[in-house]
Parts: C-alpha cells; sequence; structure tokens
C-alpha cells in the first residue's frame, strides 16, 4: 500500500504500466517493484524447480525471485529484474515459469512430486536410453526453467565506448560518495557509478541523519557538489560487471530512451584506481516454507518504505539474528504497520535494541525458532522460544528477516584479490588486492554510518597518495578530511552470531510444523535436504556441491544464497567456513544482455568487408558476391536467366577454349628493394631465388620454422635489386608479419625494404588461348615486347587506347593451366583496364570468370590452395614439390624438415581423387576411408581438401590428403559425407592430382 | 583485455597487438649447422611459470616489434622495451646490475 507522504517518489506524476495485463499505476522514483508492492501485488513469479509462488523478496540486485519479462511481448526481455527495473510510462511487465497462469500453475504437480525431484534426478533419470535424450530435453525445458529468449530483434540501441580515468569509484552509498567527494576537491579525473537511478545507496533507505541533515539530503548536496566538479563524472543507472586485467572495468549503462525500453552503453574503463564502494546484500534465514510470498529480507521492507512510501504489509513478524532488523520494527511500526513481534535467534540482544521495541510496544521471542504457514501466500507464522514450552501462532501477512549482511566482494575477488574470513560477521571481507583497488565502506563488514563516511574518506587519501598527493598540500591537489557530524546511527549491526539455518529436528519437535520445505537458493530451489544429499553422494567440495545442486547458479549467482550454503556444508564436514572456502566469483556481477556485448558489431559490421577497386566493374558485369577472409570477391558473373551452376561452366570453357578475365587484386603483394634482395627471398623461399634474373617470375613456397608450408606465391624481378612478390589472398596479413619479423628483428643488417602494396596495385588475370592474341590489341607499340614474354616471363609494358598510355606490369603466370598474364596496375588506373580489356573482348569472346570458375580451373590442375590443400601439418614433400627443395642454401623450415617422422610412411600426401561412378559428386571436407562400411571414430584415412565440378571431364575433380596416398595410385577408397548430400559412401580411385594437361603444353604456346 | 606500453606510442588496448614468440626464437644463428639445437630452439622451448619474455608487435598501430617480460599468471607487465634494446630485468623478474 502507497503511504500518503514520505519517500522520493514524485506523487505529482502518474506512470501507467501493466502487470500480466493489469493496468497499474505508480510514480516516478518508483521501481517496477515498490510500484507493485505499493498496488499490493505480492506473487509475482512461480519458481524455476517446483513452480512454487514467489513474491518480490529483495530491493536490490541480489532480487532472487522477481523476475519478470519486460516490453512488448514479442520482444520482452527475460529475466528482468524488478527491483532493478525503475517505472516508466508504458511499461509491459509478465511473469514467466507457469502454465497456464501465475495463479492457477499446473506445472507446480512438480512441487507435490519433489520426493522424486531430488537433486541429481534429472541426470540420473533421463540418463538413458541415450538416443530418448533430446526428447526429454525439450520436455525438461518447458516444465523448468525461466523466461525465454524474444522472438524478434528489440528496438533498443546498444553502443560501446572506451573511457579512461584515474579513479573510479563503484557505488554511491556513503563510503562511496565520501571518498568521491574528497577526490573532487584533487584534478584527478574521476568517475563514480551506481547501479540506480539515483545515488545515496542504503542512505535512501535508511532513516538516517548526517550533520542535522537527513541522508537523503546529504546525498544530494553531496551530488550536486560532484556534479558541478569538472573533474567528476557521475553515472547513474550503470552497473560494473566485470573487472579485467590491468584495471580495466566494464560498466553496462542503462540510458532510458522513449517509452517502452533502455538502450545500453557498454563503457570499458582503463581506470589508474579503483574503489571498491558496492556494500553489502543482507541474508535470508533458512526455515520451513521460507519462500511463501510476503517473506522478504528485513532491509527491504523498511527500504520501500522508506524511499519509496510503500508499505510491504499490514501486519508483520520480524525474524532475526542481528540488530538490524530491529530498525525495521521500528521504521515499519511508526509508519503505522502492526508489528505482531520480533523473534530472535538470540537469546540475548541488546538491550538499547530490546528498549527501542518496548517503547512500542512489540513483543519480543529470544531464542526463538519459526516455520511460515500458508498456500500461495504466508498466513502465519508457528514459533516457539526459550521463554516458553508452548509453540505459538501469529497471523501475519508479512514475515521479515534478517541472517546478518553478505559483503559484496564480487568485484574485488574478479580483479584477483584476497578475501578473509571474518568470524565476528560470519563473512568473507576484502583482503589484500591483486590489483591498484581500494575496498571501502561496507564491503569492509563495517555497518556503522559513521564508520563507512570515514572508511570513504580513508580510501580517498590513500589514492591520493599513491598518486602523490599530500594531504593539506596547497594548489588543490590537496585532501582535506572532513568534520561532519554524523549522530551515532548504527546502519547495522555487527554482532551478528552464526545462527542461521533453523535445526529441522529440533524445530519439529518443538511443535511449530516444521514439515515443508527450507529454501537455502530460491531461484535455483535448492533445499536444505538437497545440500544434505550432496554431502551424503560425496559432494563434499563446494564446487562439486554448487555444480551438483546448482546452488548459486542462477543468474543470481546466488548473491543471498552462498553463504547459507557454506554455512551449512561447513557443519556438515565439521569444519569452519574459511575451510570450506568460496566458490569462484566470475563476471558479469548482474545479467548482461548479449546485445550489449555485441554492440554495433552486428550483420554487416560484425568485420570490416574488403572491396576491390574493381568493384562496381564486377556489380555491372552481374557479379554474385561472397567472401573470401574479408574480401568480397565475384563468385561467378550471372548472365540473364543463368543458373549459378551455368555460369561457372560457360566461364570455365571460356578460359579453356577462348579467353577470360578475372580479378586478382585480393592477392598480396609487396615490393622488396635493396642490395640483399636476393640474399632475403633465399632465405625465406625453399628454391633458389638469387639464380632468378631481372625479368623473369618463379613460384615460392615459404615454410615456418617448423618445417610446414606457410604460404606459397610467386616471385618476379622486376630490375637487379627490385623484386615484387605475391602471396595467397588469404595469408598476406601473416606473411607480411612473418617477413617484418625477419627484417626487423633477426636480420636487421641485411639491406632489404619491404613494401605491402596490395591495396596500391590491382591486378587483372587474362587467361586462355587467346588471351595473347587480345592483349595484342591493346599492346600498341609494345606489342613486340609481348610476344616476346616467355613463359615465367615479365615485362613491363604500355597499354593504349585513344592516345591514353597506361604503364603495366605484365606477368606470364597460369593459375589455370592456360597460356595467361597478370596485369598489374595501380589501383587508380584499374577500371580503365578492366574496360580496356573488356572494350577488346567481344572479338574474342571474352567473358569474366569468378572465384569458383577460378577453383575448378586450378583443382583439375592440380594447383594448390594453402590453407586448403596444405594445412599447417604439410610439408613440401607431401605436396609433391619435394624437388623445389634447393640443396645448396639454407632456408627458413630446413632443418625441420631433416626430422625421421618427415620421411616415415603415415603422412598424408596431397591426390586426386576420381569417383568411381561418374556422376558421384565429391564435396570438399568429405571423410575418405578404406573400406565402405568404415564408418566411425580412427577409421578415416584422409579427406577431401578441395572439389568441384568440372564441365570438360564432365565429372567432379577432387584434391585430397591421404595417408600415404602416393604409394595407393590407382586403389578405390570411399569418400564418406554424410551430413551433406552423399547419405551412401562413394567410391573414389586415387590419382595423380593434375588431371587436365599434365604436360603443362598449353602453358607454354 | 590487458593494457600495453608502446615505446613509441604509448599505453594501448591488447586488441591493438599481436602476440608474436617467446624471446627463445631470437637465439638462432643464420645458417648454423647445429641441426638439433635449432630444432630445440623451435620445439624445445621451456613453459615455466612466471615472468616471461615475450615479442609483441603493435599490429594495429605503429608496427613496432616490442621486447614485453609480462608474468603469464596474473598477467602483470614489468617492463615493456623496443626490441633490440637490453632487458632491464632478467626473467624471474630481478633488475639487472
Ligand atoms: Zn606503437
Amino acid at each position: 500500500m502507497r503511504m500518503s507522504q514520505g519517500g522520493l517518489i514524485d506523487r505529482g506524476r502518474i506512470l501507467n504500466f501493466s502487470f500480466n495485463g493489469r493496468s497499474l499505476q505508480g510514480h516516478p522514483g518508483d521501481s517496477l517493484a515498490s510500484a507493485l508492492i505499493a498496488n499490493g501485488i505480492r506473487l509475482v513469479g512461480r519458481s524455476f524447480k517446483y513452480h512454487r509462488p514467489r513474491g518480490i523478496f529483495s530491493a536490490g540486485s541480489e532480487e532472487p525471485n522477481a523476475m519478470l519479462r519486460i516490453g512488448p511481448e514479442a520482444t520482452a526481455e527475460p529475466n528482468t529484474r524488478a527491483t532493478q527495473t525503475p517505472l516508466y510510462e508504458g511499461l509491459q511487465a509478465r511473469s514467466q515459469n507457469h502454465w497456464p497462469s501465475l495463479e492457477v500453475d499446473l506445472l507446480s504437480i512438480n512441487n507435490l512430486l519433489s520426493p522424486v525431484f531430488s537433486t541429481g534426478f534429472y541426470n540420473k533419470t533421463f540418463i538413458s536410453p541415450r538416443k530418448l535424450w533430446p526428447v526429454y530435453e525439450k520436455m525438461l525445458r518447458h516444465i523448468a526453467g525461466h523466461g525465454r529468449a524474444p522472438g524478434q530483434r528489440g528496438p533498443e540501441q546498444f553502443e560501446q565506448c572506451f573511457s579512461h580515468c584515474d579513479v573510479l569509484i563503484i557505488g554511491a552509498g556513503p563510503a562511496g560518495l565520501a571518498a568521491a567527494r574528497r577526490l573532487a576537491s584533487t584534478d584527478l579525473r574521476v568517475v563514480v557509478v551506481d547501479e540506480c537511478e539515483r545515488p545515496g545507496g542504503w542512505l535512501l533507505k535508511e532513516n538516517t541523519s548526517i550533520d542535522g541533515s537527513n541522508g537523503t539530503d546529504w546525498c544530494d548536496r553531496i551530488t550536486r557538489q560532484l556534479s558541478a566538479a569538472e573533474n567528476v563524472t557521475l553515472l547513474y543507472l550503470t552497473t560494473a560487471f566485470g573487472f579485467y586485467d590491468h584495471n580495466l572495468v566494464a560498466l553496462a549503462e542503462r540510458l532510458p530512451s522513449g517509452a517502452a525500453t533502455f538502450s545500453q552503453r557498454l563503457h570499458r574503463v582503463r581506470a589508474k584506481q579503483v574503489v571498491f564502494a558496492t556494500g553489502s546484500i543482507e541474508r535470508p534465514l533458512v526455515f520451513a516454507n521460507n519462500d511463501l510470498p510476503g517473506i522478504m529480507l528485513a532491509g527491504a521492507a523498511r527500504a520501500y518504505l522508506n524511499q519509496f512510501a510503500a508499505k510491504v504489509g499490514q501486519r508483520m513478524v520480524i525474524y532475526t539474528n542481528n540488530d538490524s532488523a530491529y530498525r525495521s520494527a521500528v521504521d515499519l511500526s511508526d509508519a503505522g504497520v502492526d508489528v505482531a513481534a520480533v523473534a530472535d535467534l538470540r537469546e540475548a540482544p541488546h538491550a538499547s535494541a530490546i528498549a527501542r521495541l518496548s517503547e512500542r510496544g512489540i513483543s519480543l521471542y529470544k531464542g526463538a525458532r519459526i516455520a511460515a504457514h500458508g498456500r500461495r501466500h504466508l498466513r502465519s507464522v508457528r514459533l516457539c522460544h526459550s521463554g516458553s514450552e508452548q509453540a505459538l501462532q501469529l497471523d501475519c501477512d508479512t514475515l521479515a528477516v534478517s541472517g546478518g549482511w553478505t559483503p559484496t566482494l564480487h568485484l574485488h575477488s574478479q580483479s584477483g584479490g584476497a578475501v578473509r574470513f571474518e568470524p565476528q560477521l560470519d563473512t568473507f571481507v576484502p583482503g589484500t588486492p591483486k590489483q591498484a583497488t581500494v575496498a571501502a565502506g561496507a564491503v569492509n563488514g563495517l555497518h556503522g554510518l559513521q564508520e563507512c563516511l570515514d572508511d570513504g574518506e580513508r580510501a580517498a587519501v590513500t589514492i591520493a597518495k599513491r598518486f602523490g598527493l599530500v594531504t593539506g598540500a596547497p594548489n588543490g591537489r590537496s585532501i582535506d578530511p572532513s568534520n561532519e557530524s554524523v549522530e551515532n546511527q548504527l546502519l547495522f549491526d555487527t554482532d551478528c552470531p552464526a545462527v542461521k539455518v533453523v535445526n529441522q529436528h529440533k524445530a519439529r519437535r518443538r511443535g511449530i510444523g516444521a514439515s515443508g520445505k527450507y529454501f537455502v537458493d530460491f531461484q535455483n530451489d535448492v533445499t536444505i535436504s538437497d545440500v544434505r544429499q550432496a554431502y551424503r553422494e560425496s559432494y563434499v567440495s563446494v564446487e562439486h556441491l554448487k555444480r551438483y545442486t546448482t546452488l548459486g547458479m542462477g543468474t543470481d549467482q546466488g548473491k543471498t544464497s552462498n553463504l547459507n550454503g557454506l554455512d551449512l556444508l561447513a557443519g556438515l564436514r565439521e569444519e569452519p567456513v574459511p575451510k570450506v572456502g568460496i566458490t569462484t566469483f566470475r563476471p558479469p556481477y548482474t545479467p548482461v544482455t548479449l546485445g550489449l556485448l555485441a554492440g554495433q558489431s552486428q550483420g554487416a559490421h560484425l568485420s570490416p568487408t574488403r572491396k576491390t577497386v574493381l568493384h562496381a566493374k564486377h556489380e555491372q558485369a552481374g557479379a554474385v558476391f561472397d567472401f573470401n577472409g574479408l574480401w568480397l570477391r565475384p563468385r561467378c558473373y550471372l548472365r540473364h536467366g543463368e543458373t549459378e551452376e551455368t555460369a561457372i561452366g560457360r566461364e570455365i570453357r571460356a578460359v579453356r577454349e577462348g579467353v577470360g578475365m578475372t580479378d586478382v587484386s585480393t592477392l598480396g603483394k609487396f615490393e622488396i628493394q635493396g642490395a640483399d634482395c636476393a640474399e632475403f627471398l633465399n632465405r625465406v623461399y625453399i628454391g633458389n631465388m638469387d639464380t632468378l634474373v631481372s625479368g623473369r617470375c618463379r613460384y615460392g613456397l615459404m615454410l615456418s620454422d617448423d618445417g610446414m608450408v606457410l604460404d606459397d606465391g610467386t616471385v618476379t624481378r622486376l630490375d637487379q635489386q627490385h623484386y615484387f612478390i605475391t602471396t595467397s589472398t588469404g595469408h598476406a596479413e601473416h606473411v607480411l608479419q612473418h617477413l617484418e619479423f625477419l627484417l626487423d628483428v633477426l636480420w636487421p643488417e641485411l639491406d632489404v625494404n619491404l613494401v605491402a602494396v596490395t591495396e596500391q596495385w590491382a591486378g587483372v588475370a587474362v587467361a586462355g588461348p587467346a588471351s595473347r592474341k587480345l592483349l595484342r590489341q591493346l599492346a600498341g607499340s609494345d606489342t613486340e615486347v609481348l610476344e616476346s614474354v616467355p613463359y615465367m616471363g615479365y615485362a613491363s609494358i604500355e597499354l593504349e587506347e585513344s592516345g591514353q598510355c597506361i604503364k603495366a606490369r605484365l606477368l606470364r603466370i597460369s593459375y589455370s593451366g592456360e597460356m595467361a598474364y597478370e596485369i598489374y596496375v595501380p589501383a587508380h588506373s584499374a577500371t580503365h583496364v578492366w574496360e580496356l580489356i573488356l572494350n577488346h573482348g567481344p572479338g574474342f569472346d571474352l567473358q569474366p570468370y569468378g572465384m569458383d570458375a577460378m577453383d575448378v580451373l586450378r583443382i583439375e590442375k592440380g594447383f594448390i590452395v594453402v590453407g586448403a590443400d596444405a594445412d599447417g601439418r604439410t610439408t613440401p614433400m607431401d605436396i609433391g614439390m619435394g624437388a623445389m627443395l634447393s640443396k645448396t642454401k639454407h632456408f627458413i623450415g630446413r632443418h625441420a624438415l631433416t626430422r625421421p617422422a618427415m620421411h616415415e610412411s603415415g603422412r598424408f600426401q596431397l591426390v586426386g581423387l576420381q569417383a568411381v561412378n561418374y556422376q558421384d559428386g565429391l564435396f570438399e571436407g568429405a571423410q575418405l576411408t578404406r573400406l565402405a562400411g568404415d564408418r566411425g571414430y580412427g577409421a578415416s584415412i584422409g579427406h577431401i581438401s578441395s572439389a568441384g565440378f568440372s564441365p570438360l571431364l564432365q565429372r567432379h575433380v577432387a584434391l585430397a590428403l591421404v595417408r600415404d596416398g602416393r604409394k595407393h595410385l590407382g586403389q578405390t577408397i570411399y569418400s564418406q559425407d554424410p551430413a551433406r548430400a552423399c547419405p551412401t559412401p562413394v567410391g573414389v580411385t586415387i590419382v595423380e592430382p593434375c588431371a587436365y594437361d599434365p604436360e603443362g603444353a598449353r602453358l607454354r604456346r | 583485455m590487458q593494457e600495453i606500453r608502446c615505446p613509441w606510442c604509448g599505453p594501448r588496448v591488447q586488441t591493438e597487438f599481436e602476440y608474436y614468440c617467446d624471446d627463445s626464437l631470437l637465439t638462432e644463428v643464420w645458417g648454423s649447422e647445429a641441426v638439433q639445437q635449432n630444432l630445440d630452439r623451435v620445439f624445445l622451448r621451456s613453459n615455466h611459470l612466471g615472468y616471461h619474455q615475450e615479442i609483441w608487435q603493435h599490429t594495429h598501430g605503429c608496427r613496432g616489434w616490442l621486447r614485453v617480460l609480462r608474468h603469464n599468471l596474473t598477467h602483470e607487465i614489468k617492463e615493456s622495451q623496443p626490441l633490440g634494446s637490453n632487458p632491464v630485468v632478467d626473467k624471474d623478474g630481478r633488475m639487472q646490475s
């Protein structure tokens, strides 16, 4: 119910929203959770496994129950914590994990069957028969789980940014604000982030006073100071969710955008120093039916009252093991809630606390144990206590519980910082940091307001010292101690004995009706019995316990459950908690939507697209594009009414019978100059490059240090001390780095200059028996030069048309097996040259051809692609190029090739394949076996590395890497390709790689 | 993501760099016929826990080469210098006199 006054809400404005289709109203300043509570809504969801009714349990990011689907149906964001969602106009919220409705959930039959659904039930029951698992899985996913992923892409925008600061303060509660205020007076660049809509942390939720004004006013004053400071940036609704290497902190900022959604921004902040003012999270108590709607954390009950003016119920009982919950009794009683009783697990609460209850006439039961009763909602508690043998029943609609406070260690722990067990608090606190960080405030186990403010100041001074700033120094780079008077109000009492788990058997004896479930983890429905069972089944390590019971594995990562689970396990093991240890904290602190991590890197923006300078020409010619690495290249050129298959066939015929042209600009290209070029190339390639004379080209193979093929390409000697080399498209970057390393690091003494010119030079290959005749038309006065260029020769020529001259490098090399020329021109002339060649084409039936035709042409010839036909395990001998290895010089990889294993049998060797039955298709990636029936692991003797359909041979051609393939030429083996079009094995004969013109006569015409 | 200080460009995020090799690859004497030694250099490198002399390239920056002394468990970077300069600290992170 909403109070008529108080709270930090703007009653002057009304926000309309809906929950499960019901129209409701709230105010600016409300969270979705507070607005639901103000509207009297208590049931907000069904639990993960048992489909038990659940209500709002907390007021912060630890919320295990109130996970809703937010937004319009088609794009609703699932598993969104109502406690962390600021209310906005038009917000649509729906509960999840029930069928058919929240009120009547037939799947809650699981609750009755729970003796069957014990820990490990799914694993034990559905494991066999294995074949049926997919069926089980589908069924189980319907029964157990949280929200479903949205069906459509939502309207929210995501963006990412990098930022840098001197100090990042995480958490704007008392400690964070105190630290920020001190550092604001320096010239350090400070960023303060808080996951809530406004700064203040627990100051907004408690009834406190600082320096005579109340805590909220103090927050506003400090916030105004910080906003005015130029060196301070405040980020609200921003969660620091991950701490990474070298003080990199990932922030998820939510930006209200439009009516119905938040857009988000991912900040990667590199902070020189980080302050963890992350606070602490209240722990629940474990007792019978402790998950009923109406039961919530005691701190949350007064947070809803103080911050949102929302009463969580009419008549309440408080159950606690520490003094902090007494504040809830006081605040709620003063607000007119009927507080029936405080039940304290301890025998001797503090006298001052007792006094505050008796002032208000609230009963106190010491040494109390309780059990909750009710079906869809809490109706009463039964209670026994040390003052009486008789159990008593208290009717109530709300039960506020407190089991002490757990420091929010997550980020500290993610940063590699050590943690230390604090027995008095029965919890872990930050120990020695690993990176440049400081922890301040409640995260250190401090729960007095004055202590937290002081600790924030202390952290600021520590940080300032690390930057070399001296306390009291002039010129604005000083830190002055504050002298604010804080009424010594304890936010939370620090004396918190380790009594959190009600002893089931003892409670039953005392007649409070203790049958029912004792939940340790609400979100994943893990109970005491599950933990005990895991222990009985020997899952005694905390990591095993977590995985076996799924305790702490929900989207809340067990923020409220981990320590209770740990206490329980420690009790079973009869060891102290620190001996049992804690599980690792991992990012993210709260769930992060995948869209935020992707940011703008979606669709076409996932990676850059490289287009050659001839791209527009290809588009004009009807190209169908495909990616080759980052490059967009034509696969084939479609003519009107053609299928891709017929187009590819036509292009291949053009090259074999007439003339074709293709864009080879994507090849890696390098200029190499200097006196020691020949020596350098000799070291890099396996062949003798020093014998290459000016005006000639040579095919070259590069190896890695381990003797495996790194890349292949051509080397052209343009001049005495000037070379032009090409690499395969996919390896240009790698080869550049390889050569740079050699020249910059290993052999700086060589006089060699290397420049990558891939983008600066475009290349067009003209291939086919008519290629020379065609080029003669453009060679003009250089016709004789053209005629004289031999196979593997080079000449610089001028292409002429209507008076225009373009200087080009003409290399007579062939990747198709036909007479062919590669023409390289500066990129800015490329389109002109392409057009020039095309304009002379009609007389020769010239056709542009794409990657697919090029691929078939080279497979027919047995030419390899490094990366496909030679992988990182392939030597030159394996691909039949052993003869190229120089015997007269040293080169990279030579020693590695002398190892015996490189020459033993059993190596995968390059061969060609031919289907026994000509109609059978051969496809890249198919596995090869000796026998048709050899299916399964271990039977493969190789795989098809390249394949395509040859229109000239009227069959598929393929290259393959086959174990001892050269020894088995002529034998029949089997291609197995069950995942694709060939369900049955295809018989294939091992043949020489080159299927077309093996003598190479066509090249040398 | 780690932060690496490029001696020429200043501190930059790790994604601008590429790890290339450890510094044992630098020890080759070109043309030496000590085959086994050369093979050991390639295949039998030590994989110790602790500070590690690494060669990085500022690939998406100045393309310069760096020698980075980095702890391979904590990722602490003790120093990063132009490759070719003498290391200031030894493999265990101690200052060399
Ligand atoms: Zn650089």
